[in-house]
């Protein structure tokens, strides 16, 4: 029944986030590379590490950094047997809360200790295992470990960290839907196949699940031409990443014969001879493909222009 | 049934390029904080808290309301994220006045953020997602086309856009927490490069980072606050499908709906006079002469007339956008909300330098999507008589 | 307050991926529960819908959705980024206004296109949660070591799915339904967000809820709760202090997670028992945020 499985497409959202710290967090990180982890403390006398810049009770804020010495003892352990890509240790290992010594809060971290997990229990006294390079990161403490087997930090200064880079990055399988599957599949064929309103009996192309204005089914499809008419447009001249064409290039808003509404796209040939009113035609992609690429642009056909009463309404 | 809703307090981060120089919650707290000053408040009066923002791929922090909650006083608290478009600023000032106006709560913070300098506005607005058209061009390239049609419509002359730039930078520098602080000559609007004809770089709006707060009270709560308040006179909400056959983007009919609905609340007539000035979402020139038209300042084709007349200039008969507008200062999420403080502001006398004289009534609008979502209210000296 | 009823509950399919988009998923519901009642589009107040851009990986998902409403001639909309139940929170408020009768609120959710586990991390401290590689699983996991919970952790199997419900405030609601399922009360409270702050435990958010609707005093039939692991599900009642008699995610659509749309589906479901006549009194519940850190409670009655 359904065609939409041919419609996957992997997507990665990825980005290197760079975060403002503030003085309460640069505080914090500066210390991480020091070897050194830093807490902040209230009014009330409270002392929370991670440190937050904001009292959860009262809202008030926290200014003072107190330093302390990085051990604690585990309060909950979560075993991950089989851990996944993502996580921070792979093999067996706990993800832990820790109350340090001399914070009231606790510290959320990686628990490493070596695949035991009769070991990894509320109760062990812990402190970090630091990397040797680090650079004002949560990941320059690689775990907490026994007591036993922690050591002291190798040296690693530099000035204050007042911003970090911290990446993001999430996979996504994207589906193309029921309405969109079958648009896309047209396309292949060079055809560009719409659909009726049931109520207003006009024609939608690209086709939605539904009749943008009443929100019923819209199930007659109806092929449309691939000739039609420039309503409004501009001159693209601004590079970012992405682009298909080399500025300066037109995008417009066509409509295309048969068609009821506009339809966004390129428009090929010089940029300073497209005029509202022109006309033009698809110019498709040698290869057939299942997508809005298969058209590579719309081009002008040299025939004169529509008078603006025609495409005044959809402007 | 509806009962009078007051802002009595207003807040707003300074805004720039990069405000990298706080956290996500120090520079949310910013604004925060200066509304609760302004306001006379401590953080356990508060009952509730809106918070409004755009995609939070800008962030990269999924639903940071979470993450905020301490920061904005909300533990144990209710509090709401509303997300819609670019109209966001606007709809989340609405959201948090229904609230005040159905007896709910006696005093909320609303408040609207964006820290763009964390990623990238054309990357975080139109990634590279399968299945989409493979035109798009940012903003600008979406908006161009309808400027370029209002412009043939109306016949306008060429400089009106310019118009609107200069006089929103000149605005902007009476108000030392806009981004841009600079004013450009006719000639510099000239000549700057352009960017999707006919629209060019000194047009657009710039790409910023800043948070705009508000606390909004019941008329009881109002009368407890030291400094003067602005009561809610009307509040709309209109919205439309971005394509549909016939769609006038130019003038939408839901901007048109939207306007109609706030001035019966707000017993307005003849919004040019009765009106003492207003903040428009104007993030491109183009689109002050578009939306004083949309809203029923200027017959359709004249809305540039009323620029080139200088009736929206600081000293005309509607100043719009004395703030420096969108086209001064843009953290996506919270430009809508920043027109409806501006507004607030200027009834209350607290605008500072860039305060107009005698304002009794003013008007914040916001607008999102591809010309589609409208959060409009007008705010005044006195509640309306029930 | 006035008094709100639910008149009219619709959900798609929930037997997992979907090979439909959110503007199909929308239109079927939104469709449905506007003809159980008799009303158009036009003819509803105020309309307001909750989702999550990072569920489907494109900013302003919302937005496409809308085509699947029919909202032209323009309509008063709204959207949070929120479950659908504080969308329904939402338009309880804007009904108590009084110059409108009817709303309707709208969800969708497609979880099976991206790694939910994984998305959710970026739910928590952008600083030095996220960046650990702590995902859904690991925080529900520490909360249920920390609440005594020595079991492997179940998760609730993920949908993706819709659902849209139709509310009326005052005595058009006898009219539009035989038995209209009235809020009795409806709450909700954001609890400590940082992990590090947070006693895990104890579920502060969901017994101030509780204590606001006076829950102990009523006498709830069915509970309907917003669970993302099995065992939540004790925290849960525990914390609303449910009584052990109390059936507890007992409709059809509470055995699946629809992220997104969870809350208003147990909402719906709870209202659904009094539509049908087989209850009187019951409770819907939705949860979000890292560790249930949020929650909103509704409580429906026979009678308002």
């Amino acid at each position: 029944m359904s065609q939409a499985a041919e419609f996957t497409a992997p997507y990665r959202l990825e980005y290197p986030y760079k975060r403002g710290l503030g003085p309460v967090l640069g505080a914090f990180f500066t210390g991480l590379r020091s070897g050194q982890l830093v807490g902040v403390r209230s009014a009330q006398g409270e002392v929370f590490c991670p440190p937050t810049e904001f009292h959860p009770s009262d809202a008030q804020a926290l200014t003072e950094m107190v330093p302390l010495t990085g051990q604690g003892t585990v309060e909950t352990v979560y075993w991950i047997e089989r851990p996944a890509p993502h996580h921070p240790i792979q093999r067996p290992f706990g993800f832990a809360r820790v109350r340090l010594d001399g914070s009231d809060s606790f510290f959320v971290h990686a628990l490493d200790t070596q695949g035991d997990s009769s070991l990894a229990q509320s109760g062990l006294r812990v402190a970090p295992r630091w990397r040797v390079e680090r650079q004002g990161a949560i990941t320059d403490i690689e775990a907490f470990v026994p007591i036993d087997q922690a050591s002291s930090p190798e040296p690693c200064d530099g000035d204050a960290i007042e911003r970090a880079v911290i990446p993001v990055g999430l996979d996504y399988v994207i589906r193309a839907g029921v309405t969109q599957s079958t648009f896309l599949t047209h396309l292949k064929d060079r055809r560009l196949v719409g659909r009726r309103s049931p109520d207003t009996g006009q024609v939608l192309i690209p086709p939605r699940g539904a009749c943008t204005t009443s929100g019923e089914v819209c199930d007659e499809q109806v092929e449309v031409a691939s000739t039609g008419m420039v309503t409004t447009f501009s001159v693209i001249r601004i590079e970012f990443p992405g682009q298909r064409l080399p500025p300066p290039y037109v995008c417009a808003a066509i409509v295309l014969d048969g068609s009821d509404v506009p339809l966004i796209h390129l428009v090929g040939g010089d940029p300073d001879e497209v005029r509202m009113g022109m006309r033009v035609r698809a110019v498709w992609t040698d290869e057939p493909q299942a997508s809005m690429e298969a058209i590579r642009f719309f081009e002008p056909t040299g025939e004169s222009d529509a008078p603006f009463e025609q495409y005044a309404e959809h402007l | 049934m509806s009962r009078p809703c007051a802002v009595i307090g207003v807040g707003q981060t300074r805004y720039a390029a990069k405000r990298q120089d706080k956290s996500l919650a120090g520079l949310v707290r910013e604004a925060a904080d200066a509304a609760m000053l302004d306001a006379g408040l401590d953080w356990q009066q508060i009952d509730a808290v809106v918070i409004g923002k755009a995609p939070d791929f800008f962030e990269g922090v999924m639903m940071p309301e979470h993450h905020l909650a301490a920061a904005l006083g909300a533990v144990g608290k209710p509090m709401i994220r509303v997300h819609t478009a670019g109209s966001v600023g606007g709809s989340t000032a609405v959201v948090a006045s229904h609230l005040i106006q159905a007896g709910v709560h006696q005093r909320v913070l609303c408040l609207a953020f964006e820290i763009q300098s964390c990623s990238n506005a054309m990357w975080a607005l139109s990634p590279p997602y399968p299945f989409q058209p493979p035109t798009v061009a940012g903003a600008g390239g979406y908006f161009a086309p309808l400027m370029r049609a209002y412009m043939h419509r109306a016949k306008a002359p060429k400089d009106t856009g310019w118009k609107v730039v200069i006089k929103d930078r000149r605005n902007a520098l009476k108000n030392p927490l806009a981004h841009i602080q600079s004013e450009p000559t006719l000639e510099q609007c000239a000549q700057a490069p352009v960017l999707w004809d006919p629209i060019n770089y000194l047009e657009t709006c710039p790409s910023s980072d800043g948070a705009c707060a508000m606390i909004l009270a019941s008329e009881s709560a109002a009368k407890e606050a030291p400094n003067p308040p602005a009561f809610v006179q009307g509040t709309a909400l209109r919205s439309e499908p971005i394509f549909f056959p016939g769609r006038d983007q130019v003038s939408p009919q839901a901007g048109i709906d939207c306007a109609a609905d706030l001035y019966r609340q707000a017993q307005i007539t003849d919004p040019l006079a009765e009106l003492d000035m207003a903040e428009l979402y104007v993030p491109f020139s183009w689109f002050e002469p578009m939306w004083l038209e949309n809203l029923g300042f200027a017959e359709p084709g004249d809305g540039w007339r009323l620029v080139e007349d200088g009736v929206t200039d600081f000293g005309g008969a509607l100043p719009v956008n004395v703030s420096g507008g969108v086209l001064s200062s843009n953290p996506i999420g919270a430009s809508g909300m920043i027109r409806f403080a501006e507004a607030a502001l200027q009834v209350r006398g607290l605008a500072g330098a860039h305060q107009v004289d005698g304002v009794r009534r003013a008007m914040g609008h916001a607008y999102g999507g591809g010309s589609q979502f409208f959060a409009m209210w007008v705010v005044g000296d006195t509640p309306m008589a029930s | 307050m006035r008094p709100v009823a639910i008149v009219a509950f619709a959900h798609s399919e929930l037997d997992g991926p979907s090979d439909l988009d959110e503007v199909e998923l929308i239109q079927s519901v939104c469709s449905s529960v506007r003809q159980q009642v008799g009303l158009s589009q036009q003819e509803i107040g105020f309309t307001v819908s909750g989702s999550s851009d990072f569920l489907s990986g494109r900013p302003f998902s919302f937005v496409s959705a809308l085509d699947g409403v029919g909202a032209f001639p323009p309509i008063e909309e709204s959207h949070v980024e929120m479950d659908g139940a504080f969308a329904l929170y939402e338009a309880w408020v804007r009904l108590q206004h009084g110059d409108i009768d009817t709303a309707m609120v709208y969800a969708f959710g497609q979880p099976s296109l991206c790694d939910l586990n994984q998305v959710l991390g970026l739910q928590l401290d952008p600083h030095w949660a996220a960046p650990l590689g702590l995902d859904e699983a690991a925080v529900a996991g520490l909360q249920a070591r920390a609440s005594g919970s020595e079991d492997s952790l179940s998760r609730v199997p993920l949908s993706d799915g819709a659902a849209a419900i139709i509310l009326v405030a005052g005595d058009r609601a006898k009219s539009l339904c035989p038995r209209p399922a009235w809020i009795r009360g409806i709450d909700h409270r954001m609890d400590v967000g940082e992990l590090s702050q947070r006693n895990l435990a104890a579920l502060n958010s969901v017994t101030a809820c509780s204590k606001a609707l006076r829950i102990s005093d009523q006498t709830i039939e069915r509970a309907e709760l917003h669970i993302n692991f099995d065992h939540q599900r004790d925290l849960i009642a525990d914390a609303l202090g449910l009584s052990p008699n109390v059936a507890v995610n007992q409709g059809r659509t509470s055995a699946v997670d629809t992220y997104m749309v969870s809350g208003l589906l147990r909402i719906g479901e709870a209202a659904s028992a009094i539509m049908r006549g087989t209850a009187s009194c019951t409770l819907g519940h939705a949860s979000a945020g890292p560790a249930l850190q949020q929650n909103l409670v509704c409580l429906l009655g026979a009678n308002p």
